[in-house]
């Protein structure tokens, strides 16, 4: 298991274009966006390596002027297990 | 309620990202990170000069984790894709663990294409006789074979320890740091302009400014996380502007109001077309330049730092960087002729871009932040071009405040904290002393409890100049820490390897992998790295930062502060200085280097009590001292004793707490903005600016010419080959290309070339070809699309990749007074392999 999260940043005219390529990615999620040009993104995917190339292609979008990472979480062990909040 | 794991940590990853792009998510309540019992703390990033803060989480002993922090206030909880993966560069499989000797069966043979494990005695026991061998107490000043390469990767006391050792100990300024690739350029042309090192604004101007330049910066892939800053202020800033400058497009151009590609080299002509404009249209700042300036040309065609007996070098008529005082009227009468068409017909930029640029400059009304790094210090007229930004800074007042800042970005994580500040190169000591000035060698002395005459007067071998020292056979004894200069320096085929290889040579490498300039050592010393010991960086906003040893290194590595330390016992004063200068010193010629410069009572004087609570601390434990504290504590003693003040940090235990201070620091408190009256502590009131550095708290505008590049494109070789960096890898790619994801991201290097410059050659995308120079030829593929565009008659190439050694290609021209190579600028042809 990888999830990681990230801000795309793209300018304001272009979140409709880019946040719809993104949704159209494979665990790739888009949680919100704002009026600044920001995406709010999640990555979920079995692999690290698949989650980089991910992140390698997000940079090829167009429109898309910078990708920052915030949070990582990689297991391949302990995926889906069940806890109580 | 219960979710699965999954879905809570995907929620918690959200929230993360959320918090950090200001904004919150839809009908989510925040869940506290449950953590696995991971504990965590704050680091400094292992990578470039950005310098931003991560939180490390550590579990049984290894580094599991690692995160943007967001109480950093560099980085907010960002993180660039190579920060994203810190915590794996310490786990790549080839980590070494064992000194190892070239040799079979323990036993030295240079001729060897082996390598044998032996002791840490065993290791230290060769290269003290190897040291010994070269050292000869009595020779004359500046005779010495002995050297070594550093880093701007050390930690402070890293550099510090070192810088001693070799200065005051070897009595050799035969030092310097990897930095001299990177940012010597940036620091002459400080210290002739301001007297002082390092810019004088901050990371706050990325949101302070009206508009940005960026002078052949590419900061969307080599500075991510201001890029993300500064793409922030552009799209939220009514009429805030983004200039970008560069030698082929580049991903930084997608932000880009006014994006220009110009002929390499002619940066100089455009800076002076500015200063030109600025003056014809009366734009300058009357009363700043009155009161703040001096006018002053430079000494011109002086060559291009190649050997002495180079056609380029003998052909030369002028020598050095002496300055000349002349008229606000001749500074206007030299940068006359730099109209706008000569301008446009030298750097091919259509005249609407560079006049919008020349005006943006000019307009009183907006604040700039201009931003360089490699384009301009890589650049055989390094010195010369840092300097023509910061005259349009000064015609224009535009500096010193909040969003008019021109702003040196550095590479290294503390090219400034450790290469610059505590002095590692040939020519310098702590807190912006040189060797050549007598007054601040006797300060040096004097806190060094060393007699006067110890530190030698004369600059040591730069970078450069080591690699030809080496191959020349005149500097014998070698040791490089936290470097891959092999892969790193220029003209490889004709000057480094040969210089490794000399069989008169010893050269020690330490490393915690086997690289290229490894495997080109005669003994290999395995270093614990980054979280495997304590450290401190400084970034390139004078922003100090400390971390605490979060695990210990694999085997028997250990950490270049150790390895100096511990090999300082090696030697007797009577090794190593002459019988005088021991008489003088009143010390017994039986006393270690190791009892006269860290066991001195002041490096040695905190106690393991005083050691980080929780935490190990390897060196200090072996020693019987908290060495970091009391090198760090020693070090400050120049800041606040010497002879140049403004460069006063915090005390040692502040750093542990706060998210890292911007120098000076004064009562506490860090300097934002300096030479301005109510930010900095050091301009009084009613002096409203002054640079200080300089005697008469002047800043200086230089006059420089433009000059060509030491080779260009001919009828052979048909084109520029400018060399760089690519987002996911950092430089040599020795920590980064170990990382599997990274690896796989971007796996090899290849040529950036246009497509009409492909067909012309008959080859198509992807295909195989040779890079071929005077010196040296690569084998790489070609790439016609991708990130970046070059125009017709450039190619650009990454350096990263240890299969493709780019600077076999390259041409070791430096800048005459920087000492720093021009990686930007050489001729090469491409063919089908």
């Amino acid at each position: 298991m990888s999830i990681s999260s990230l801000v795309i940043q793209t300018r304001p005219e272009n979140v409709a274009n880019v946040e719809s390529t993104l949704s159209a990615m494979n665990g790739v999620e888009v949680h919100t966006t704002t009026k600044e040009g920001n995406l709010v993104v999640t990555v979920d995917l079995p692999e690290d390596a698949q989650a980089a190339d991910a992140f390698s292609r997000f940079a090829e979008i167009k429109g898309v002027i910078n990708t920052s990472l915030i949070f990582n979480y990689f297991d391949n062990d302990n995926a889906d297990k069940e806890l109580a909040q | 309620m219960t979710i699965s794991r999954r879905d809570f940590i995907k929620t918690q990853a959200a929230i993360a990202a959320a918090t950090a792009a200001g904004t919150t998510l839809p009908n989510i309540k925040n869940a506290d990170a449950a953590t696995d019992d991971i504990r965590w703390d704050k680091g400094a990033c292992r990578f470039c000069g950005t310098g931003c803060g991560v939180l490390v989480g550590t579990k049984n002993g290894r580094v599991v984790a690692t995160q943007g922090d967001p109480d950093a206030p560099v980085n907010k909880g960002l993180n660039c894709i190579k920060g994203y993966f810190l915590s794996k560069i310490m786990y790549g499989k080839d980590r070494l663990t064992k000194p190892l000797l070239r040799g079979t069966g323990g036993k030295f043979d240079k001729a060897s294409k082996e390598f044998s494990e032996i002791s840490w005695d065993q290791a230290f026991d060769i290269m003290a006789e190897k040291w010994k061998a070269a050292i000869d107490p009595e020779a004359p000043e500046g005779a010495t074979k002995v050297g070594m390469f550093g880093s701007g990767q050390w930690t402070v006391w890293e550099g510090y320890a070192a810088s001693k050792f070799m200065k005051a100990g070897l009595r050799s300024n035969n030092i310097d740091p990897n930095a001299r690739h990177c940012m010597a350029s940036a620091v002459g042309a400080f210290m002739r302009a301001f007297g002082i090192d390092e810019p004088m604004g901050c990371y706050d101007d990325l949101e302070h400014a009206d508009a940005f330049v960026l002078w052949g910066a590419n900061m969307a892939e080599m500075h991510p996380i201001l890029w993300s800053r500064l793409t922030n202020t552009r799209l939220t800033k009514e009429g805030c502007e983004v200039h970008v400058l560069s030698t082929f497009e580049h991903r930084s151009f997608e932000l880009a109001d006014n994006g220009m590609v110009f002929t390499p080299q002619t940066d100089l002509a455009i800076l002076n077309y500015i200063a030109n404009y600025i003056i014809q249209n009366k734009a300058y700042n009357t009363d700043f330049i009155g009161k703040h300036v001096n006018f002053t040309k430079t000494v011109t065609d002086i060559g291009y730092g190649l050997r002495p007996d180079h056609p380029l070098e003998t052909a030369k008529k002028g020598s050095g960087g002496a300055l000349t005082k002349i008229s606000f009227e001749e500074y206007a009468a030299s940068v006359a002729e730099y109209t706008l068409e000569k301008a446009v017909e030298l750097s091919g930029v259509p005249a609407d871009k560079l006049e919008r640029l020349a005006k943006l400059y000019a307009d009183p009304t907006k604040k700039i932040s201009s931003y360089w790094t490699m384009g301009f210090n890589q650049h055989t007229r390094g010195v010369w071009v840092n300097g023509l930004l910061y005259n349009v800074h000064l015609l224009t007042g535009k500096i010193s405040e909040p969003g008019n800042s021109p702003f040196s970005l550095t590479g290294q994580p503390s090219a400034c904290g450790t290469a610059r500040e505590v002095g590692t190169f040939a020519h310098r000591l702590p807190a912006d002393l040189v060797v050549m000035n007598e007054q601040h060698r006797a300060a040096a002395e004097k806190i060094w409890k060393v007699p006067v005459g110890v530190i030698p007067a004369k600059p040591g071998y730069h970078a450069v100049l080591q690699n030809r020292m080496l191959k020349d056979g005149k500097l014998n004894a070698y040791w490089v820490q936290c470097t891959n200069n092999m892969q790193a320096a220029a003209n490889m085929n004709e000057e480094s390897y040969p210089g490794y290889r000399n069989p008169k040579n010893f050269i020690v490498v330490s490393d915690p992998y086997p690289t290229v300039t490894a495997m080109a050592a005669d003994l290999i010393l395995p270093t614990a790295m980054w979280m495997e010991k304590e450290g401190a960086y400084g970034n390139a906003e004078r922003r100090t930062q400390f971390w605490r040893q979060q695990v210990d290194g694999p085997g028997e590595s250990k950490s270049d502060v150790w390895q100096v330390v511990e090999f300082s016992k090696r030697f007797k004063l009577a090794d190593v200085w002459p019988q005088a200068v021991i008489a003088a010193s009143g010390y017994s010629a039986d006393k270690s280097l190791y009892e006269v410069l860290y066991a001195n009572g002041q490096v040695d004087k905190f106690g393991l009590d005083q050691l980080q609570k929780g935490f190990n601390n390897s060196e200090s434990k072996d020693f019987g001292f908290y060495l970091q504290k009391g090198l760090f504590e020693e070090y400050r003693r120049f800041q606040f004793e010497g002879p140049k003040p403004g460069h006063e940090m915090a005390e040692f235990e502040v750093y542990h707490q706060a998210r890292g201070l911007r120098w000076p620091v004064i009562d506490g408190k860090e300097t934002l903005w300096r030479f301005r009256e109510g930010y900095d502590p050091h301009v009084k009131k009613g002096e409203e600016v002054k640079f200080y550095g300089k005697p008469d708290g002047k800043a200086n505008i230089i006059f420089a010419p433009y000059e060509p590049a030491a080779e260009s494109p001919d009828n052979e070789y048909d084109l520029w080959l400018s060399t760089g960096r690519v987002l996911e890898h950092w430089h040599s790619g020795s920590m980064t290309q170990r990382v599997p994801e990274l690896h796989r991201a971007y796996p090899s290097a290849q040529i950036f070339m246009h497509p009409d410059d492909a067909d012309s050659r008959g080859l198509r995308r992807g295909d195989e070809v040779k890079v071929i120079t005077r010196r040296g030829e690569v084998l790489t593929r070609v790439e016609t699309r991708g990130r970046n565009k070059p125009p017709k008659g450039l190619i650009f190439m990454p350096w990263f990749d240890a299969g493709q050694l780019t600077n076999k290609l390259t041409l070791d021209a430096t800048d005459p007074l920087s000492k720093e190579t021009d990686y930007k600028k050489c001729a090469c042809k491409v063919v089908k392999a």
